[in-house]
């Protein structure tokens, strides 16, 4: 999965409505249970390179889209 | 041994050939626009042309000076600037200072840019009279922009009304509700400080002819106003009795914002203020219909609305049932729009230019991204996958920009000097930048800006002769 770097981000905001299944919330509408998130985010973003095209979704992902109601 | 002049002209986006691009206008779209371009996989040129002697548009023009966050994308327009193949061209007014016929020589493509500036109008009767104002100018007003510099507002009017339910008019109520001092520390205009620390304004009603679920604010922004010092958002329960439609559109999971902008106005349905406390007041399913006073506006007339039709197409049916409120301040925010340049084919009702997959009429060779495409909506980074999908498309029509070489750049410089057109580069833009700094610093602001394009000039004229 993709992770995002809060130090490089700029709240341009583009990315929210971006992805297919709403998982790029904005700090402020981070659901409280998903509070951990931020850490994952700002601990992975580091550690991976940085993607700058497109990816290929997964095999999964369209049935996984339904599951989830979009 | 002597080279030839003559050079054959190799294909488009080779070394001998590059590509060379005129991007008009340089707010996000243009910079979003230049950096796909520059991104693809051929020899390409970049000329950028603003009509201010400043960069960034609605940047530095449009976002609030309280949210100084969201003008960071400034850093990345920044670095895009200075990649070498870019160049920009400051105080070029495109359809005056140079045609878009001149440009189509000198350059294989015009990409065009310059976003919505002028305003949509309630078409009132009243709607001149003074007190009446449109958001666009506010805005540009308290954010220093040149051509509102000279704009006045009485803000002596307790009661003031703002007809939009989206960001812009969020901005404006909460400049006009905001202590003064919290304003203080942020890149507003001094002018506009100056006016502030004497409003009077205390009771804001904001209205949209639609429902909560059709408002157009994003999430941050709508909560903002229940977040104010001293000052409490008010929405009457009856509002939030939604239609089987309504619930329709916010059951759809794609539609987050709206369900997101419900869960708030719900928030403040128990809220109301006390003796002392500003207001800001929500109002739904009204229209205005008139503007209404003598020699200044001192009500306007309400019609109450039904909503109609099928989900994400629901409109608002006037009722007959008229109401009238008091008020001596309006902003008209219900959106910004695009104004025809030469003879691009043009939308006068959208205010758009007309466009398929971003490339605007029959030959190859002009493009559109950004508001001045789309329309007023979405922010700033909606224009960032817009600019991209119009640059593929011209990346795409590349076999059929012609094969001769453009001059470009250097022919650009030529025509406009001998116009006399003093041209603003990006290293004098940088010089300006550090000026309005430095002035700002003095105050504990991130930045004084100038306020006039004569200001401008001459500071450049004043740094080169140091």
């Amino acid at each position: 999965m993709l992770y995002i770097d809060n130090r490089e981000c700029v709240d341009c905001s583009a990315c929210v409505p971006a992805c297919p299944v709403h998982a790029i919330y904005e700090q402020s509408d981070l659901p409280t249970d998903k509070a951990d998130w931020v850490a994952i985010n700002a601990e992975r973003s580091v550690q991976l390179p940085v993607v700058s095209d497109k990816q290929t979704p997964l095999p999964t992902a369209e049935a996984r889209k339904s599951e989830l109601g979009y | 041994m002597s080279w030839g002049t003559e050079r054959v002209s190799g294909d488009i986006g080779s070394s001998s050939n590059p590509l060379r691009v005129a991007i008009v206008g340089s707010g996000p779209s243009g910079f979003y626009a230049a950096e796909a371009l520059l991104k693809a996989p051929l020899e390409i040129r970049v000329d950028m042309l603003e009509r201010l002697p400043v960069p960034f548009g609605l940047v530095r023009y449009g976002v609030a000076p309280d949210h100084p966050k969201l003008k960071q994308p400034v850093a990345v327009f920044d670095k895009i600037a200075q990649t070498p193949n870019f160049r920009f061209f400051g105080n070029v007014t495109v359809g005056r200072d140079i045609s878009v016929a001149q440009l189509r020589s000198t350059h294989h493509a015009i990409l065009f840019a310059y976003g919505a500036e002028t305003d949509r109008p309630l078409g009132l009767d009243g709607e001149d009279l003074p007190g009446s104002h449109t958001a666009t100018e506010f805005v540009g007003w308290y954010n220093g922009h040149p051509d509102y510099r000279d704009r006045s507002f009485d803000l002596s009017a307790e009661v003031a009304v703002i007809v939009g339910q989206g960001n812009v008019a969020a901005d404006v109520a909460r400049v006009l509700m905001k202590p003064v001092d919290d304003l203080r520390l942020t890149d507003i205009s001094q002018h506009a400080l100056d006016a502030l620390a004497d409003s009077r304004v205390r009771e804001i009603h904001i209205v949209g002819r639609r429902g909560p679920a059709q408002a157009r604010f994003t999430s941050r922004e709508l909560r903002e106003l229940g977040e104010l010092q001293h000052c409490v958002a008010e929405v009457s329960a009856s509002n939030l009795q939604l239609g089987a439609t309504c619930l329709e559109e916010l059951a759809d999971k794609s539609n987050y914002v709206a369900a997101k902008n419900v869960e708030i106005f719900r928030s403040w349905s128990e809220r109301r203020a006390v003796d002392g406390e500003k207001r800001i007041v929500f109002h739904f399913l009204k229209q205005p219909v008139q503007l209404g006073g003598r020699g200044r506006l001192e009500s306007v007339t309400l019609e109450r609305g039904v909503l109609a039709g099928s989900p994400f197409a629901q409109s608002a049916q006037g009722t007959g049932d008229l109401d009238s409120l008091s008020c001596g301040l309006l902003f008209r925010s219900i959106g910004y729009r695009g104004l025809p340049l030469n003879e691009l084919p043009f939308d006068p009702c959208k205010g758009v230019l007309i466009h398929e997959a971003g490339r605007i009429g029959d030959s190859p060779g002009l493009y559109a991204a950004g508001w001045i495409k789309r329309g007023p909506s979405g922010i700033i980074g909606t224009n960032r996958a817009d600019a991209v999908a119009t640059v593929a498309t011209l990346i795409s029509d590349l076999p059929v920009l012609g094969t001769s070489a453009k001059a470009g750049s250097d022919a650009l410089c030529e025509a406009l000097a001998r116009r006399g057109t003093r041209i603003v580069s990006y290293q004098d833009w940088l010089r300006l930048d550090e000026i309005e700094v430095r002035r700002g610093a003095l105050a504990g602001k991130p930045r004084e800006k100038m306020t006039r394009v004569s200001e401008m000039l001459e500071a450049l004229q004043i740094a080169a002769a140091a």
